[in-house]
């Protein structure tokens, strides 16, 4: 093992240039911490210079290491891939301001592409952020608007409304929640057992009578309790719906480059 | 590649995949493509990404005009089918393959086996090790699996004579029980309504209450015993995976 990694070292494929290229390569295709390795190994050759340790310095926010410290200092472009890494794990970033009033280059549009992002998915958004929705172009934004509106102003149903429906009337909580198949159901065996009890207590039979009650407020209480857990499974699987869409669209169109896109630009 | 086959060898299945992709990636005239292929897939099946290893399997058999180790990357794929449990696409894909290498019928068929013992079907499987030769261990383990599955037919006439019998079959007391003492209260609920003469009470309580239960019993009965069957599958393929010596998935 030792004499195959001695051999292997002194392969041209381990040479400078070749462990710099194969090192952006692994970060293009998610594998950030052997990336890292691969700079880290230039440490001691001309190539080690201010673009590789900024490349190290991305590598590791990459990879995710939270107790990072930056070889290339205070960069503006590390702000914006720690910003989009902490959006893309957690759904929200610090925002540092001055980035994206910096003029011109695509990085200050791309921090405040992030922050309207951001804000977006948290439901709350300046005004004058709102405005510069545009950035998305014309179908990125009309489906950002919408989304942001669903959560401003959900399609919200109530329990308690549901329940209370639902004790008037079994059944019209689930018609409340969209649930129709459930509902019908309802209403027919709480009907029926209802039914049967009154017609064994009318005629004299009431062993079945009670028999027969007992069976139609079980289901009627199933009913109730089935109706408040519809309006929850309503709200909860709207929510659900929004954030799905806001992260298709995300990762089908991703509207952010990737922050070595950034540096390659430069 | 020998760097990568060495970190391979010493269970250092991401370093050695990043060599084979180091390799692969300077690697223009594509001399190494096969090799690399199926290291890469080697790795990423030892680490249980089997759809991503299939991918790779699937390049290096592409990657090569040499059916012998077309043949090796087919395998690869074979045996990542039957840890998916995807054995639809096994059979397929073994059954065309089979066309192409058909002096490898013997390899086939011992794949077959794995694969049918992966299903649980056990008399499917010996079969096929029979026809593969040198897997005596295996068959034996087929036998022995056959003899302490349970019978779903049994179990289900059972059941269906006297509700939760065919639990008691599949070793379990307490459910039973209650199953029975359901079906007993429908069955004297309804013959007590057709007394009266309600027969539309009787039919309601025949559904609703006596049908019901009789149907849970059966329907229980079933899941328990395809539960149990699956246990011992499972008891009996981590055997194979710590004491088996032989090739495997």
């Amino acid at each position: 093992m030792v004499a195959v990694t001695y051999l292997s070292a002194q392969s041209p494929l381990f040479s400078p240039e070749n462990r710099f290229l194969f090192g952006k390569h692994l970060l293009k295709t998610g594998h950030a911490e052997k990336s890292r390795e691969e700079f880290r190994s230039l440490s001691g050759t001309t190539l080690f210079d201010s673009k590789t340790k900024l490349l190290i310095d991305l590598c590791g926010i990459e990879a995710g290491d939270t107790a990072i410290e930056f070889l290339s200092g205070a960069n503006p472009l590390l702000c914006y891939a720690k910003g989009k890494k902490d959006f893309e794990t957690n759904g929200r970033f610090d925002f540092v301001p001055g980035i994206a009033s910096h003029e011109g280059g695509t990085l200050p549009v791309s921090y405040l592409k992030l922050k309207i992002l951001s804000d977006i998915k948290s439901g709350s958004i300046a005004k004058e952020d709102l405005e510069k929705v545009y950035l998305f172009g014309e179908t990125g934004s009309r489906f950002l608007l919408e989304n942001l509106e669903k959560r401003v102003d959900p399609d919200e149903k109530s329990p308690l409304f549901a329940g209370i429906l639902s004790a008037i009337f079994p059944g019209a909580g689930r018609i409340y929640t969209g649930d129709y198949g459930e509902a019908v159901a309802s209403m027919v065996l709480t009907g029926i057992f209802g039914y049967l009890a009154v017609s064994n207590f009318i005629d004299g039979y009431p062993r079945s009578g009670i028999i027969f009650s007992s069976i139609a407020l079980f289901f009627n209480a199933g009913n109730i309790y089935g109706s408040v857990l519809s309006a929850k499974t309503y709200n909860r699987e709207a929510k659900e719906r929004t954030d799905k869409e806001f992260l298709d669209f995300y990762y089908r169109e991703k509207p952010l480059p990737a922050p070595l896109e950034i540096v390659e630009d430069q | 590649m020998a760097f990568a086959d060495s970190l391979f060898g010493e269970g250092e299945f991401y370093n050695a995949f990043i060599e084979a992709e180091r390799l692969s990636f300077f690697d223009t005239l594509k001399t190494h493509a096969h090799e690399s292929y199926l290291l890469r897939g080697k790795c990423l099946k030892e680490t249980g990404q089997f759809k991503a290893a299939r991918k790779f399997f699937e390049d290096a058999a592409l990657s090569t005009t040499d059916k012998g180790l077309k043949f090796q990357a087919e395998i690869g794929i074979l045996k990542i089918l039957i840890l998916e449990r995807r054995f639809r696409q096994f059979d397929e894909r073994s059954a065309k393959l089979e066309q192409v290498f058909p002096e490898k019928s013997r390899e086939f068929a011992y794949w077959k086996g794995w694969r049918h013992i992966f299903a649980g079907e056990w008399d499917e499987a010996k079969e096929h090790l029979i026809k593969a030769a040198n897997a005596d261990d295996l068959i034996a383990l087929c036998d022995s699996a056959e003899e302490k599955s349970y019978s779903l037919t049994l179990g289900m006439i059972m059941s269906a004579l006297l509700p939760g019998s065919g639990q008691v079959y599949a070793g379990e007391y307490i459910n039973p029980v209650i199953t029975l003492a359901w079906v007993a209260f429908g069955s004297w609920l309804v013959a007590d309504a057709i007394k009266a003469q309600r027969y539309f009470d009787a039919f309601i309580e025949a559904n609703y209450v006596l049908l019901r239960f009789y149907r849970g019993n059966l329907s229980y009965t079933y899941d328990l015993i395809e539960r149990r069957n699956k246990e011992i599958k499972n008891d009996i393929l981590r055997f194979l995976q710590n004491n088996y010596k032989g090739p495997k998935p």
